[in-house]
């Protein structure tokens, strides 16, 4: 059985708690606090350290799901899960102050994830705000990252078939990409031929 | 909504109040703070190296792990949290009934049933926050409770270093706020 670790990424209220609770087969480990800051993200509780869960995908690809604590407050615990981690998905919700410029920050914050594996970004909240649309992140995204191809859906972290698909997608697209790298011979090998 | 305790003036006063009174006990402690839940800075009492804010987040990410360790082995609510290192020991607990919790640094040579009573203490006596409501201040509230007999002799067994007349962190109330 494969497995893969993969990092829940995004400001604080994005849904990245949600997701995981959603799709983890076993007891969510949470870490929730009463949360202070109801301006910023008008929710009883806040993630202070990390959410972690467990899913089989396909009865073959056993994949971790850590959450980030999404306020910045708590960056140290970012270095922390973004050592273990090979992909992202980057939940970013759409009634975010300049939700653009958040996914752009987050991306830049977690571009090892990328080059290790992969990333997903996920817009949440598009029922309470309709826009910007995925082809306005797309956009701004082709500026700041233009080596970068990530695909950009939205979504419904409530929703478990949704959070599945975006899930599957990552994981396809890693072990795609893993399968490609273990084709192309390595400079050392090259030499000892 | 009532105000957050890291904004509330009342709030903050008393656990300065709170960590001055530890440390009038304890010379060991190099370093203390009260934080809400969520990591946000109510007072410290510092050596000025250390940086206040961070170590909120960071003592409040410890505090909800190990409490999720103690979920996940069902053994209850843990107590408090002791981080034992060559130069210093850091015990951290929440102050009960109240979305806060209290951690402090102390030097080696404390003992750590001392460090262990002196935040239990200073937890206790945080406990009775005079929190503000919003609009008009209220009216000062009664004294808190008197120090529970239990905790004290633990304490009292072991003077603190460097004083020559310990101050007991259940001094009378010195404001008209009850502390
Ligand atoms: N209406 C609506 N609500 C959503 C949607 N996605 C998430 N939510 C709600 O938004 C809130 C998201 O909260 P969390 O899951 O705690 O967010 P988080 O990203 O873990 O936030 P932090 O841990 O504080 O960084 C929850 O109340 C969800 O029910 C959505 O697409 N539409
Ligand atoms: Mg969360």
């Amino acid at each position: 059985m494969a497995e893969h670790v993969i990092l829940f990424t995004g400001p604080m209220g994005a849904g990245k708690t949600t997701a995981i609770e959603k799709l983890s087969e076993i007891d969510v480990v949470r870490t929730e606090a009463a949360n202070t800051e109801r301006q910023v993200a008008d929710k009883a509780t806040t993630t202070v350290a990390l959410d972690y869960g467990e899913i089989v995908l396909d009865d073959q690809d056993k994949v971790r799901l850590y959450g980030i604590p999404g306020q910045r407050r708590f960056d140290f615990m970012w270095t922390i899960l973004k050592e273990r981690a090979k992909g992202m998905v980057l939940l970013v919700h759409n009634d975010a102050d300049d939700p653009i410029g958040r996914a752009v920050e987050y991306l830049d914050e977690f571009a090892d994830l990328y080059a290790k594996g992969g990333v997903v970004i996920g817009i949440t909240r598009i029922d309470i705000a309709p826009g910007p649309s995925v082809t306005d992140y797309a956009a701004a995204l082709a500026v700041a990252h233009p080596d970068k191809i990530v695909p950009i859906y939205t979504v419904d972290p409530r929703q478990r078939d949704q959070m599945r698909t975006l899930l599957m997608t990552l994981v396809a697209n890693i072990e795609t990409r893993d399968m490609f790298v273990e084709r192309v011979p390595q400079r050392e090998e090259l030499v000892a031929e | 909504m009532s105000i957050p305790a890291h904004l509330d003036p009342q709030v903050k006063e008393h656990a300065a109040r709170v960590l001055a009174g530890m440390r009038e006990f304890a010379a060991s402690m190099i370093y203390a703070a009260v934080l809400t839940d969520d990591g946000f800075e109510v007072a410290d009492y510092s050596d000025g190296r250390t940086d206040a804010s961070r170590m909120a987040s960071m003592s409040s990410s410890v505090q909800a792990l190990s409490d999720a360790v103690a979920r996940e082995l069902r053994i209850g609510t843990a107590e408090y949290v002791i981080i034992a290192s060559d130069q210093g020991h850091v015990l951290q607990r929440r102050v009960p009934g109240q979305p806060l919790v209290l951690a402090a640094l102390f030097d080696t040579y404390e003992t750590l049933g001392k460090a262990i009573a002196v935040s239990k203490m200073g937890a206790q006596r945080m406990a009775h926050s005079p929190a503000s409501e919003p609009g008009p201040a209220p009216a000062p509230t009664a004294v808190p409770e008197p120090a529970p007999a239990d905790p004290a002799p633990i304490v009292a067994a072991v003077p603190p270093r460097d004083e020559t007349t310990p101050r007991s962190i259940y001094a009378p109330p010195v404001s008209a706020s009850g502390w």
